[in-house]
């Protein structure tokens, strides 16, 4: 009896909040990279008549724009290319690795990352978060050539915190802060 | 002079007085207030809008009029067809969200996504995201600026945006004198509009300062407003009443990200259900270092910081 008047009593209030696991709904789609060079394919313009050079040298005809500056050890293009199949990359152990499954060369050396944007940590994913994500390959965000980090043009700061200067209206400049208090107008607040 | 003696003859005259001149006065204030409410509000606002009840104890056929008679005044004062939906809370899922703030480079491109979908004022500017720029090696948001430009990041600086944290103990739904916010199911702290007597407790409650007051009346340009609304999130805002970050619950309830991740261009964000194990942020917060701002509030949130 007291149950029962208990457990009516209970249906009124809001049910405690349950943990239990959901499903895992979403699938995860790796934008491709060949699309980038189907419109200039490295055999089809060039390389299956001009077999490249293997030697390390400094380039001065083709190629100049892309300066390798990518750690001690990756110091020629054989490293990631395959130098008979200029359309394909390649692993230390020899295998061949398409362009759109480039991150497999890039997590030879940064398995640590590479476990991470596994997982959706590292790395953009957008699209949907229930169904079809959209994951970006290593090379979209970072130049494997020369992947240190870039700077980024800053959109400009919203017309209050403009107003307030490049070193004020921080965290503590909330709306009890004393540039209200000395007669801001309230038009020119968030 | 005792209530004795004068309370009773005080109450009989006057309601003597009252007699004499209830009607006329009652039906006075009557008319007097139906045609200030009709005159003064009639063409802001409107009866029905006026008397609108709370957004929990609207029907479904009270939603349907309210829905079409905020698309027919966009219609009719911005001349824009807009679609005003109430997508309902997912079952099994718990909202949260992750930002990195070793990748945030403080772009601000979330900022202004963020004003472009949820049809927030250009004029006065309003963004519900601020990137607080912070000094290498500390975490004291009281020494971070906002007013930074130019490239970014600057040298011995980090980034860290601010915006609603959807908070599981909110200050800001306790402090809500009329129960105008709440925290949905799926743990989004939404507010009701139309109930919203602009108070701003709940904005001085906020330890993230994550609430915006509309001091005037919103503005946006025909050409700026998000079409696609959603009636507890971003439809057209009047002025005088609070708003703040929804989730895009009109986008994330329908299983896509918000409109800060998809434009954040380092990967910062992170953004999912809770409930599941094998969610990313289930494995950012199983995996990574995570950091809780005004952790110290007691306030639970559900946004997170991380490194790495």
């Amino acid at each position: 009896m007291l149950v029962a008047a208990l457990g009516a009593g209970a249906c009124h209030r809001e049910a405690p909040h349950e943990h239990r696991d959901a499903p895992h709904t979403q699938t995860i789609q790796v934008v491709p990279r060949t699309p980038l060079i189907a419109t200039f394919s490295c055999m089809a313009q060039c390389h299956s008549r001009l077999a490249p050079n293997p030697a390390q040298r400094e380039l001065r005809t083709f190629h100049v724009d892309k300066r390798l500056n990518h750690g001690q050890t990756l110091t020629w293009c054989t490293f990631c290319h395959q130098d008979d199949q200029l359309d394909s990359l390649h692993l230390i152990n020899g295998t061949l690795v398409p362009f759109d499954e480039a991150y497999r060369v890039c997590a030879q050396c940064h398995e640590e990352r590479y476990r991470d944007w596994t997982r959706g940590v590292h790395g953009s994913t957008t699209g949907s978060w229930r169904d079809v994500g959209v994951r970006r390959s290593c090379p979209t965000c970072h130049n494997p050539h020369d992947p240190h980090r870039q700077q980024f043009e800053s959109l400009p700061p919203p017309a209050r915190e403009r107003a307030l200067g490049p070193h004020e209206g921080g965290h503590g400049a909330t709306e009890g802060s004393p540039e209200r208090a000395h007669g801001a107008p309230e038009s020119t607040h968030e | 002079m005792s209530d004795e003696t004068n309370g009773p003859y005080t109450k009989v005259s006057l309601a003597e007085g009252v007699a004499s001149s209830q009607t006329t006065r009652r039906v006075f204030l009557k008319v007097l207030g139906a045609a200030t409410a009709a005159t003064s509000t009639a063409d802001a606002m409107g009866w029905e809008e006026y008397f609108q009840q709370h957004y929990k104890r609207l029907t479904d056929d009270d939603k349907r009029a309210i829905f079409a008679r905020l698309e027919q005044q966009v219609r009719d004062r911005q001349g824009v067809d807009v679609h005003i939906r109430d997508p309902q809370p997912l079952d099994g899922v718990e909202f949260a969200y992750a930002l990195n703030l070793q990748a945030c480079v403080g772009c601000r491109r979330c900022e202004y996504a963020c004003a472009q979908e949820n049809n927030t004022s250009r004029s006065p500017e309003m963004h519900y995201i601020r990137v607080l720029q912070m000094e290498k090696g500390s975490l004291d948001v009281e020494r971070s600026h906002t007013g930074y430009e130019g490239q970014v990041p600057q040298q011995g600086h980090y980034y860290m945006p601010v915006q609603c944290h959807h908070c599981r103990d909110a200050p800001c739904v306790r402090a809500c004198p009329v129960n105008a916010t709440w925290a949905e199911p799926d743990g989004i702290v939404v507010v009701d509009y139309n109930w919203c007597i602009g108070c701003r407790y709940c904005e001085a409650a906020c330890p993230y300062f994550a609430r915006r007051f509309n001091f005037e009346e919103p503005t946006l340009r025909a050409s700026e407003i998000n079409p696609e609304q959603g009636y507890l999130s971003n439809r057209l805002r009047p002025r005088g009443v609070m708003e703040k970050c929804t989730f895009c619950l009109q986008r994330t309830r329908q299983g896509l990200y918000p409109a800060c991740l998809e434009a954040c261009p380092t990967g910062s964000r992170k953004f999912g259900n809770l409930l599941d194990p094998n969610s990313e942020i289930r494995q950012v917060i199983e995996t990574k270092r995570v950091y809780i701002l005004h952790e110290e509030a007691g306030t639970n949130p559900r946004f997170y910081y991380f490194f790495g």
